[in-house]
């Protein structure tokens, strides 16, 4: 696939406090509480920027369409509901970030601007993402000691609210996820094959997690995917839940720009297609491209005509001249082209879906005189096809708009498409341009000055740790340390070096591990407590055999300290005279010995008595 | 614009505003529209818009510009006159019955962002407000006058008589009701000033505004602009203030010119009634009307006329009482008219009242303040509650000197704008007085409620 080229865009959550307010991060397993406050909003389209698919039509779904906001208290202050103004940047967000250009060898800007990005479906409270070009340039190490994977641009952003099931009917949002500080890199578009971006994307998230900011768990990294084919069109694919998918999620992409690409000569070679002009839009001219068919299925037997006549809807159908067939061609797995058309009448105008006519019309249950009728009011001839909308009128009507003006295209648009879990996409809205950016006037410039580069940490490369992880470790714990989230923890036990660094790498990746699954509330235990044990054990005052038994005791009671519940226990190491003496009181039996007295005896210093008999 | 060091370096690379750049240093380059330096910011940057639409800003120091032929980006800046007037205009169809009145002043609400620098103007007229929001038209017909557009921290006196010849005009012009946008910081004080310079008022006039401006898809302009529509058809007259209630209400609250105050720097339900109940609310989605049934606000009556007196002095002041406050302090008050002193508790001052002429107290200069004709009345600051010289020494004290006030629960904002209009109607110090302890639309009640939910507008 060398005519493939795509980049990606990957987005790392920070740890800490947000970016804009001095609330904490969520983790990202945090649930909503249930007795969290709600807050009710209506976005309004007041100043038209979106461009694109067709402003009227998205006015239409804007305008009065009500969005729930769940805040839980913890995690959410009236910044985070667009009722104060934001505070200043997370100056700790903004030193990661830094560190990381830096490190990325980025040519960083001189004063960070503060930009918001207009946002209207709701995941953003205020109408927009506040966002920031820090670096440009610049590159990361790639994993098989390649070419470097040459970056475009790293910014720092804030985090959309996260969409949670609706209620009321209403689109619903939470908002503690609103606002946590996300690193955004981009590349150039520099991956060939969806294997190169695969590792690529990879590389990145490595790269990343030598920060010590980074927050680690499921959904705090996400990577976008930028592709283009040649004749194709650039699109923008994101919300990958999973980076394993991302192979297929390119290879769908490219099948279906393919796809398209066949669908658009077949157009062409029929000599027809049409297209609608902004022009033509404008003087709503588009009218004449679709009828009100409504009278003609007042008593349908297809159950979701009928559902929507009901409901006070209309029934809206267009004559698609020369489509004969091609609706119903393939662009992927369970999508076809009449797909394409469904999802642009979706988003424009809200609506569940369209029926168009290379579908099968018995398991909608149509009448065969329903569809004559049809036939007849749209004229249609054998190479036509036919689409149909059945849907409150105010939804329809955009929708069947937007859903013609699609057919219409004689090229592939540029989109931004939603992943979908099967590898598939969607199409979201078009691909957003730059009218879509203008400044945050709330948040004053950042100068970056010499001085506070010069501050930074310097960011240990991923070779450079995972050479110095197995050196000490050896090649397997050193391989699961360097991807470890109890990283942060092992380098704070290790940096005294009064802590054998295997020890401390056993008892983090494997005892507590293996406590947690026992059903102790290891999560009580301090890091301090860990450290004043695994002290202890490394001056050979206690046994490595009873660290398990203490972390027990310690996870029992909050603020227990080590020494105490050791000395509580009688659980200091046995040696020297005691030792030889409780030997020689047991009568020689090794095995016995040990069982009785496991936890205060080491095995060796027993061995070294019986030798020295 | 730009610094010192920077202009000359632009001037000599022929480089202006809105014109492509590129921009080198260390090895290092990139293209990008110059954008106007904003108010703040570091002297030795430049800013440029890339095409991604992101700006940067870039360090001078060492870097080398050029410029790049092409056309120039016009980049927009203020426009129009701070005070100017548009000719009256009318909106399209709508149904055959009397029109609303939208008068325009300025403010958040009829800001609009310029995409390109980020500065938030004033600049929409009535007229486009209208064709920003359609779901205003049902509500139609509406006619409109751009009375002037500044930012409400500029309202002063002389521009609340504007206000009140723009509603009579409104009403001469057969309206059925009036709306004026006005910026919220000083909303308030306006409507205070308004209901007394418009009395007897046959039908509404609302003032409404936004926390949060047009540019974003949150702006809550739409909505406060909708339901103050909706109200000045409702069935009452006066001057009234319209803006949300609590978050998760979707309603605005009626509010009593002279009883309501901005009570949150940034929050949408910022407004709130003191010593008073809001008087109706309003459904964003519906624009239904509810009035209490037993609110003090009159019924529209078109048979009505209004008693205009439209003039404030602007030589009044508002002076807060702290621990502290010096005698010299209230001294250099005696240029004023009147002023009007927010006071602790149920309106003492530090008097020393156990020595009153001691250096420390206040009360010989408050005594020669009055002597000297200078109008001195009190009003709570603690906003809740009503005043009553009688109980501590420190209030008799006051109230012999000469200081009114004794018995009013108004907001220490609306006695301000009461003694402005008082001393617009003349110097006459009876007069002034007798016009400052009449009650005028509810700014001084006869009686204090329970408790009015104080407490309840948070999240």
């Amino acid at each position: 696939m060398e005519e493939l080229t795509c980049g990606l865009e990957i987005h790392q959550r920070l740890a800490g406090r947000k970016l804009f307010c001095s609330c904490p991060c969520p983790s990202p397993d945090e649930a909503v509480p249930a007795d969290a406050p709600h807050l009710v909003r209506r976005m309004s389209l007041a100043v038209g920027e979106l461009g694109g698919v067709d402003k009227a039509a998205a006015f239409a779904v804007a305008q009065g369409r009500e969005i729930d906001y769940t805040l839980p208290p913890a995690f959410t202050c009236l910044v985070d509901a667009d009722e104060e103004p934001p505070h200043e940047i997370n100056p700790q967000s903004l030193a990661a970030v830094l560190t990381l250009a830096r490190a990325c060898g980025s040519n960083i800007s001189g004063e960070v601007q503060v930009m918001r990005k207009t946002i209207l479906d709701g995941s953003a409270v205020t109408g927009f993402q506040r966002t920031s070009l820090v670096a440009l340039g610049g590159s990361i190490p790639s994993p098989k000691g390649g070419k470097p994977i040459a970056l475009q641009t790293i910014c720092i952003e804030e985090e959309s609210a996260g969409i949670l099931p609706p209620i009321a009917g209403r689109t619903s949002f939470r908002l503690d996820r609103l606002g946590i500080p996300l690193i955004e890199i981009a590349t150039d578009p520099v991956f060939h094959s969806a294997q190169e971006a695969l590792e690529g994307a990879e590389a990145i998230g490595l790269f990343l997690r030598m920060l010590p900011q980074v927050m680690r768990g499921l959904g705090t990294i996400r990577q976008d995917v930028n592709i283009s084919i040649p004749h194709g069109a650039r699109v923008e694919i994101k919300g990958m839940q999973e980076l394993r998918m991302l192979p297929v999620l390119i290879e769908n992409e490219v099948t279906r720009q393919k796809a398209l690409l066949e669908i658009i000569s077949e157009l062409k070679k029929r000599g027809i297609g049409f297209g609608v002009s902004e022009k033509e839009k404008k003087e709503k001219n588009a009218e004449h491209l679709w009828l009100d068919v409504t009278p003609i299925f007042a008593h349908s037997t297809c159950k979701v005509v009928s559902r929507a006549l009901a409901s006070g809807g209309v029934v809206l159908a267009a004559r698609l001249a020369g489509y004969a067939g091609l609706l119903g061609r393939a662009t992927g797995p369970n999508k076809r082209f009449g797909t394409e058309l469904s999802d642009y009448a979706k988003m424009a105008g809200g609506v569940h879906g369209l029926i168009h006519s290379d579908e099968d019309m018995q398991k909608y249950g149509f009448a065969p005189e329903e569809l004559a009728n049809l036939h007849k009011a749209l004229h249609l001839e054998k190479e036509d096809a036919f689409i149909l909308i059945a849907d409150a009128r105010q939804k329809a009507e955009p929708a069947i708009v937007a859903a013609i003006s699609r057919a219409g295209r004689l090229e592939i648009p540029g989109e931004t498409r939603r992943a979908n879990e099967d590898g598939t996409s969607s199409f979201m809205r078009p691909l957003a341009g730059a009218h879509r950016m203008y400044p945050e006037t709330d948040v004053r410039p950042i100068r970056i000055t010499e001085e506070m580069l010069a501050n930074l940490p310097k960011l240990e490369t991923p070779a450079a740790r995972r050479s110095r992880l197995v050196s000490i470790l050896g090649p397997e714990l050193g391989e699961q340390m360097m991807g470890s989230s109890n990283f942060a923890d092992f380098e704070k036990l290790t940096a005294g070096g009064n802590v054998d660094a295997k020890l401390a790498a056993v008892t983090l990746e494997q005892t507590i591990v293996s406590l947690r699954r026992e059903g102790v509330a290891v999560e009580k235990i301090s890091l301090d407590s860990i450290s004043q044990l695994l002290e202890m054990a490394t001056l050979g005052q206690i046994t490595k055999a009873v660290i398990p038994e203490v972390l027990k005791e310690l996870a029992k009671t909050t603020g227990a300290k080590p020494e105490a519940v050791i000395a509580s226990h009688s659980w200091n190491r046995l040696s020297g005279p005691a030792l030889a003496q409780a030997w020689a009181a047991s009568g020689g039996d090794m095995r016995a010995f040990m069982a009785k007295n496991r936890l205060v005896v080491d095995g060796s210093d027993v061995a070294a008595l019986m030798k020295k008999k | 614009m730009y610094s010192n060091q920077i202009e000359p370096v632009l001037k000599s690379a022929g480089i202006k505003i809105g014109e492509r750049l590129r921009y080198e240093r260390e090895g290092w380059s990139i293209e990008g529209l110059l954008m106007p330096r904003p108010d703040v910011g570091d002297p030795d940057c430049i800013v440029l818009k890339l095409s991604s639409g992101y700006n940067i800003g870039l360090c001078m120091e060492g870097a080398k510009i050029e410029k790049i032929k092409g056309e120039a980006v016009s980049i927009a800046g203020r426009g129009g006159s701070k005070e100017s007037v548009s000719a009256p205009a009318q909106s399209s169809p709508s149904p055959h019955r009397p029109h609303i009145f939208l008068l325009s002043t300025g403010g958040t609400i009829t800001s609009k962002v310029d995409y390109v620098t980020g500065a938030v103007h004033p600049v929409m007229d009535a007229e486009q407000l209208l064709s920003t929001y359609p779901r205003l038209a049902p509500l139609g017909p509406f006619k409109s006058v751009s009375l002037m557009r500044i930012l409400s921290e500029d309202m002063h006196p002389l521009r609340w008589t504007t206000l009140a010849r723009g509603v009579a005009d409104a009403l001469r012009d057969g309206s059925e009701g009036i709306v004026i946008t006005h910026g919220t910081d000083t909303m308030g004080y306006s409507a205070a000033a308004l209901s007394f310079a418009l009395q007897n008022l046959p039908v509404p006039v609302l003032l409404t505004g936004a926390q949060r401006s047009p540019d974003r898809g949150s702006s809550d302009a739409g909505d406060n602009l909708f339901c103050a529509a909706a109200a000045a058809r409702a069935n009452f007259a006066g001057v009234g203030l319209c803006m949300p209630t609590e978050p998760a209400g979707g309603r605005c609250n009626l509010h009593l010119g002279t009883r309501v105050r901005k009570c949150h720097t940034s929050a949408r339900w910022a407004f709130r009634s003191i010593g008073a109940q809001p008087f109706g609310t309003v459904d964003m989605r519906t624009g239904d009307v509810r009035l209490e049934p037993n609110s003090p606000v009159a019924a529209r009556d078109h048979s009505r006329s209004l008693h205009m007196s439209e003039k404030f002095s602007e030589n009044v002041h508002l002076a807060w009482v702290y621990p502290g406050l010096t005698p010299k302090t209230v001294s250099s008050w005696a240029d004023y008219d009147g002023v009007v002193l927010a006071a602790t508790g149920l309106g003492n001052a530090p008097v020393s009242a156990d020595e009153p002429n001691s250096p420390r107290s206040v009360l010989p200069a408050i005594r020669e303040l009055v002597e000297s004709g200078v109008i001195v009345a009190i009003a709570p600051q603690t906003l809740e509650g009503r005043i009553n010289m009688d109980v501590y020494s420190a209030g008799r004290l006051l109230h012999e000197a000469g200081v009114i006030g004794q018995g009013a629960d108004w907001l220490p904002e609306t006695a301000y704008a009461k003694l402005c209009w008082a001393l617009g109607q003349g110097h006459d110090a009876a007069l002034v007085k007798k016009l400052m302890m009449t009650p005028i639309a509810g700014d001084i009640t006869p009686r204090s409620g329970a408790p009015d939910g104080l407490g309840q507008q948070t999240i």
